[in-house]
């Protein structure tokens, strides 16, 4: 038996109210919000706090044989993303790491091959999404992550059994982007929609008949594809009951593009009793559709950080100014700080499992907990004693804080934190996902993966805590 | 007329030196650990005992922050001395 043993999904904190764009534009926006990762976010740093959610809720001591990262908003080319996740999750060195990139369907080639394999695989899909002010995408995308622990019954409980799938394939244009745009272009609808429905006529036919279900089996139905139009007429062309279309999360966080099926995978599973089938309809320049089915494991399974919750803790008071700026449509003026340094190479390598994975040191005798890692205890002065101690997953209080309105940012004004970790180690660093006019000394807060900012080209990643409830 | 100088009324009782190369896996702070205990050892010292502290560098850090901080020096006084490529030697003649 082969299938998901654990998930994990992230939507950022910040939504934007889509009348918002109306108001400001005259034109554009519509009903809801969408999700807004923050200007501190990339699909990189969502990808690890998606896979720290799967890690953390796969069982103790389990470690992927690979990691596939795949997005259609990649933040490096020429250079792998999936390593900097790799890095983040502390994975050990003969776990390997790779991209999938560049198109929402990049997910699918990962999953076929970790679904294929014989050991356990991490796959990870992340998006960032937008589309230039006043337009379809703007409106209706959002941006979120997804994580998959793929693997088989002697890797740990199964909680969704794969049972196969089918998929239709064929070249012709639905969306595109070159990679200098930060907008993609769409044929027109009526198009897309001729294109499709044969293809999902024909994949989930396939399907069906490959695993031996019948449409009457299916108790669910996720659907997902960044082609609205033909969205629509898939159900039908599918062969399935609409009325099982598991809610798409659309209206609240939008469409999520390379990970938003996984999202709303995520958001069925959550909640589904053992015995549930889920038929999986995919549309991305093709059709993949796929069939899991719960087990009984699926019973005792928690989710960290459940799909609704996360939904329905956004913050929809973001500012449409803020979300061009964080989007890069409004080029601002900076602050006037010299510009940052980018982090160097060989520093960032020696460091690594501090930088990327936030991992400490402890010193044997004295027991005290350094951040950043030391090899001089600062309590009894003794040498080269200490162990490494992660602390991403550690709980932490606000000791003091400061609000600096000065400080380079991307979106001032910086929140600085001094916090004391749940059973000992004090950090100095920033506080985000936050209002500044709300942080009060005491405030539980838990650590995020973030990328603090570019600079000539190299994206600084580091953590910053965030409010413990968010 | 030359300075009165040091000549005599100083006495050099350790020191420690890392190896000169491209180092890729070892910090400043690793760098300065390393050449003071061995340093400490030389002498037969520890870092208590030792009441004040000169630190020369032209370009690796500011301040004796940057040595305190590495090396968890506690309520003694640190010099950051700079003086372009006869740093070593300054902070040496200021000790």
């Amino acid at each position: 038996m082969r299938g998901i043993i654990a998930y994990g999904a992230y939507v950022p904190y910040y939504r934007l109210q889509k009348a918002a764009i109306t108001a400001a534009l005259g034109t554009g926006g519509g009903r809801g919000t969408r999700s807004v990762a923050s200007y501190d976010e990339d699909a990189t740093s969502m990808a690890v706090e998606a896979g720290r959610s799967a890690m953390a809720a796969a069982p103790d001591g389990l470690v992927p044989d690979s990691v596939y990262f795949a997005t259609a908003t990649p933040p490096y080319l020429d250079k792998t993303n999936a390593t900097v996740v790799h890095a983040a999750l502390d994975l050990p060195s003969h776990v390997f790491a790779g991209d999938v990139g560049g198109a929402p369907r990049s997910v699918n080639a990962a999953l076929r091959s970790a679904l294929d394999s014989s050991r356990p695989t991490l796959v990870l899909a992340s998006d960032v999404r937008s589309g230039r002010p006043g337009s379809g995408d703007e409106a209706n995308t959002g941006d979120a992550a997804v994580a998959w622990l793929i693997g088989g019954q002697e890797d740990g409980a199964v909680i969704a059994e794969w049972l196969g799938g089918a998929s239709a394939t064929g070249e012709f244009l639905d969306r595109w982007r070159l990679p200098e745009w930060n907008y993609s272009r769409v044929w027109e609808e009526r198009f897309g929609e001729h294109a499709y429905l044969p293809m999902v006529t024909e994949a989930a036919e396939a399907a069906f008949k490959e695993c031996q279900i019948e449409p009457s089996d299916v108790d669910a139905v996720v659907l997902s594809g960044l082609h609205a139009r033909a969205l629509r007429g898939a159900a039908r062309a599918a062969g399935v009951d609409a009325t099982k279309i598991v809610d798409d999360l659309t209206s609240v966080v939008g469409n999520t593009g390379t990970p938003h099926a996984g999202l709303v995978l995520a958001s069925a599973l959550d909640q589904a009793e053992p015995g549930t089938t889920i038929m999986v309809i995919h549309l991305a320049d093709g059709v993949d559709v796929g069939f899991y089915r719960t087990t009984e494991a699926i019973a005792g399974y928690q989710p960290v950080k459940p799909v609704a919750a996360q939904v329905a803790a956004g913050n929809d008071s973001l500012d449409y100014n803020k979300f061009l700026t964080w989007r890069g449509f409004l080029d601002r003026e900076p602050p006037r700080r010299p510009d940052p340094e980018p982090p160097a190479a060989p520093p960032s390598f020696r460091t690594e499992r501090w930088k990327y994975a936030f991992v400490g040191s402890k010193d044997a005798s004295s027991g005290a907990i350094h951040l950043p890692p030391q090899r001089v205890s600062v309590k009894g002065g003794a040498v080269d004693e200490m162990e490494p101690v992660p602390m991403a997953d550690v709980p932490a209080t606000v000791v003091t804080f400061t609000i600096d309105r000065l400080a380079y940012s991307l979106s001032p004004p910086v929140i600085v934190v001094v916090i004391d970790f749940d059973g000992g180690g004090r950090f100095q660093c920033q506080l985000t996902d936050a209002d500044p006019d709300a942080v009060q000394i005491g405030d539980r807060v838990s650590m995020t993966f973030r990328r603090l900012l570019t600079a000539n080209g190299v994206h600084n990643y580091f953590w910053k805590a965030r409010p413990a409830d968010q | 007329m030359a300075s009165k100088g040091i000549k005599d009324q100083v006495a050099i009782v350790g020191m420690g030196c890392t190896p000169f190369g491209e180092h890729w896996d070892r910090s400043v702070d690793d760098m300065l650990i390393d050449a003071a205990s061995a340093a400490y050892a030389d002498a037969g010292v520890s870092q208590d005992d030792v009441d004040a502290f000169w630190f020369g560098t032209l370009g690796s850090g500011v301040s004796g922050l940057t040595l305190s901080r590495a090396l968890k020096i506690d309520y003694k006084p640190v010099t950051r001395v700079e003086n372009m490529c006869a740093t070593g030697s300054e902070a040496f003649r200021n000790a």
